[in-house]
Formats: C-alpha cells, sequence, structure tokens
C-alpha cells in the first residue's frame, strides 16, 4: 500500500518533469554569457598536504556558493569544463576533482588504480579546504553517474561539510547488468589485471550520438580501459549506493535523471530517490536526457537555470 | 530591612547564576538524528586512526544505514509532518545505543590484541 503511494507520487514527478520541461526551453532562460569567467587549465594542487588533480572556473566578483563536481566512470575533471564555465557565469564557484584512476592521477603511476576509499578521502579533504578558503559560503555537491555515487557517499559520510548534493543518475541499476557482469566475471577469472574496452558496455550505451562516442575515445583525458579487478571494485562501491541514500538524514538533494538513458534505468534513480531519508529533496526527469546531463557539454540552459533556482531556493 | 532585602537578593542571583551553570551541565537531549551523525563521524574518525578496518567501518555504517531506513518507514506511516512516538523514539534510541556499543568494543578488542 505504502509502496504504491510511493511508486503513485515517484511517477506523478516523473509525469510533471517530463511535461514541465519544454515550458523551460524559451529563450528568456538562456544562460548568461561566460566572458566573466576565469578558467585555470594546469593541474595544480588543492594545499601543501593535499595533491588532488582537479580543474577550478572562479567568477569574477566574490562567489554565493561553491560548486564541487565529481566525474562519471572513464571521464575526468575536464568533463565538467561546459557546465563549469555556465554555472561561473552565474557566480557560482566550480572545483571538479579527478577520481583516483582516471584524468591527471593516470600519470602517477602508483596511483593510476581505482581507488574509491582513497577518492572519498580526497573529497573530505577537498572540502575541508573549500570550506577554510570559502567561509560563510554554502557548497554543494555534484556528481554525476558513479560520480553521483560518489557524492551521495562523501555526504552521507561527512553531513556537516555538505549544505547540498545535486546528483545525477547515480543507481547501480543499469540495462543489461546481468550480462555485462557475466563479461567482467569471465575475464577476471582469466586475468583480473588485463584491461577491458569499456566501449560496448558504457560508451555505446551513453549516447545514440556517433559524433560524441567518438569524440569520448579520442580525448585522451577519458580512461576507457579499466581491468576486471577495477571493474568489480566499481560494482561493489555501487551496492552501496541504497544505504549510502539511507544515511542522507537532512542535507538537501536534487537528484536528475535522463528518460532516454539507455545505460542507467531512471526507475532505479527513482528508487534510490525513495530511500533517501531527508525530506528535503527534489527528482527531475529530463524527458530528452540520455545518460550524461551535466558532462561533456551535455548540459542545457534550462537545466543549468533549474539546478541554480533550486540551489537558490535552498539557501532561503 | 535593606540588609535583608540585600542578602535575599544576592541569596537569588547565586541561585541564579548556579542554575545557569548547572543548565548545561545537564545531559543535552540528542535527536535521533544527531546521534546518527554523531555515531557516523566516530565511526569515520576510527576508521582514519586505525582503530577501525574499512570492513569494519562499512559494516557499522550499514548497520547505521538499517536504523535509518526503520526509521523512515516509521515515519512513512505517519501522517506528514508528525513526529515519531515516544515507543518509536525509544526503539531508535536503542538500535543507535547498539551501534554506540559495537563500535567501542570493535575498537577496544583491536587494541587489546
Amino acid at each position: 500500500m505504502h509502496k504504491h503511494r510511493k511508486l503513485t507520487s515517484s511517477a506523478l514527478t516523473l509525469l510533471l518533469s517530463v511535461l514541465s520541461l519544454p515550458l523551460y526551453a524559451s529563450p528568456a532562460f538562456s544562460a548568461p554569457p561566460v566572458r566573466t569567467t576565469r578558467k585555470v587549465s594546469a593541474v595544480p594542487t588543492w594545499s601543501a598536504n593535499i595533491h588532488v588533480p582537479f580543474r577550478s572556473w572562479i567568477p569574477r566578483n566574490k562567489p554565493r556558493q561553491v560548486l564541487l563536481c565529481v566525474h562519471g566512470l572513464g571521464f575526468s575533471s575536464k568533463s565538467f569544463t561546459q557546465f563549469g564555465r555556465q554555472m561561473a557565469a552565474r557566480e557560482f564557484a566550480v572545483y571538479a576533482m579527478d577520481v583516483r584512476g582516471f584524468g591527471a592521477w593516470m600519470q602517477r603511476t602508483s596511483e593510476a588504480r581505482v581507488d574509491f576509499e582513497g577518492c572519498l578521502a580526497d573529497i573530505e579533504g577537498a572540502l575541508r579546504t573549500l570550506r577554510a578558503s570559502y567561509p560563510h559560503t554554502p557548497i554543494f555537491l555534484v556528481g554525476e553517474s558513479m560520480g553521483g555515487a560518489i557524492v551521495l557517499r562523501a555526504a552521507s559520510r561527512n553531513p556537516q561539510l555538505v549544505d547540498g548534493i545535486v546528483c545525477s543518475v547515480p543507481s547501480s541499476d543499469r540495462y543489461a547488468k546481468i550480462s555485462s557482469e557475466i563479461i567482467v566475471g569471465a575475464h577476471y577469472l582469466e586475468d583480473k589485471n588485463k584491461p577491458i574496452d569499456l566501449k560496448p558496455e558504457v560508451i555505446d550505451r551513453t549516447t545514440a550520438d556517433k559524433a560524441l562516442r567518438a569524440k569520448f575515445e579520442a580525448d585522451p583525458t577519458n580512461r576507457m580501459k579499466l581491468t576486471p579487478q577495477e571493474l568489480k571494485q566499481f560494482n561493489e562501491f555501487m551496492k552501496g549506493n541504497n544505504d549510502a541514500a539511507a544515511l542522507i538524514i537532512k542535507t538537501p538533494v536534487l537528484m536528475l535523471a535522463g528518460f532516454k538513458d539507455k545505460l542507467v534505468k531512471p526507475e532505479g534513480t527513482i528508487e534510490l530517490f525513495n530511500l533517501l531519508s531527508t525530506q528535503d529533496k527534489m527528482l527531475m526527469i529530463v524527458g530528452d536526457g540520455e545518460h550524461l546531463l551535466l558532462e561533456e557539454n551535455q548540459l542545457t540552459p534550462q537545466l543549468s537555470t533549474l539546478v541554480t533556482d533550486w540551489i537558490k531556493s535552498e539557501l532561503k | 530591612m535593606n540588609l535583608k532585602r540585600l542578602s535575599s537578593g544576592i541569596l537569588a542571583a547565586t541561585i541564579l547564576i548556579g542554575m545557569s551553570f548547572a543548565l548545561p551541565a545537564e545531559s543535552k537531549k540528542w535527536t535521533t538524528d544527531e546521534r546518527q551523525i554523531q555515531l557516523m563521524q566516530e565511526i569515520n574518525s576510527g576508521q582514519k586512526s586505525g582503530d577501525l578496518t574499512l570492513v569494519e567501518a562499512n559494516s557499522l555504517r550499514k548497520d547505521l544505514s538499517h536504523v535509518a531506513r526503520k526509521k523512515a518507514k516509521m515515519k512513512f506511516k505517519l501522517p506528514p509532518n508528525s513526529k515519531l512516538t515516544a515507543d518509536q523514539e525509544a526503539e531508535i534510541e536503542k538500535d543507535l545505543n547498539k551501534i554506540s556499543s559495537d563500535i567501542h568494543k570493535t575498537k577496544l578488542e583491536k587494541r587489546v590484541k
């Protein structure tokens, strides 16, 4: 009975989201120009003690909010370039960090492998550094796909450091999940350290746009081959999503999913949304959205307006 | 007369000052939300200090998650914006006490070894 009520309300949210999106498609909601931003393209370090590769997009004026972004599997902080520019133009200070095993970490031989515990420690360190650098400024975590799962986990462990979460498709409920797990399992038995190409299982399902897929593959900052051992670690990590969601007690959450996502089932995101303990939560299903909504130039002006409005409404 | 008033005034002031010190000393009523956050921080610090292994810390976090889900289910059955009953609060408190004791027990067991 209750489950039914939950599902009905979720379905209603989904329907409203799908119906409401075209309303924002007018030019009046287009993003402000990005010329006020300053991009830091080098790969500096957070502080003397924390060596986490990151990119940042900082507005000229004092930022009103800070966003710390975490990318999805195979990508790097570079995937938030367009998001960072657009949000910096809206007076957010945007930071995007590389998850261990990806981006600039690939150049560090000892740390080139996926390490989620290390990544969570990096995020905690980054949040503390940002808190000190921007006193009295709200800090929001932003994550997509694997990054969404990571920010949920980070916020569940450090609620005192996070003022809100924007979380896109964090669910582990993928299409063809069983077949991909069998493939990974078979490769694991064969040689757990021999990298597997993610293209057929992940990239081809991320977008129907062939040009975009080719761009993902051609970008040297993306990592499209992972070992079975790393993929096993990824699967194990994603299984902890439900526990992390239940442990988000008060932190406000905006959860996003693409209705045309061919990689992660939107139902999985809805289920995860229902598991969030916080009452301050909102679910947005993007009618024409595929797997990526925030990264790799997929942020639309209307979605950036929605994210901005939600963050501002949370601070009132 | 004035002296009597003055002394009773001093007495009243002393009592008030005494009470103002005594009040914070009384045990603060922690909400179950606050306790959940506090326990999570204890697990995190235990993991960082090496008193808890990753497996132990994750197992304790899972226990905390079960309590959070139990509380969410209890709340879901209530009318919107209403609080848990005293009995429900007590049940959640009992679960949190068990986790608190498990955290300390696990840490201490490692030190004894």
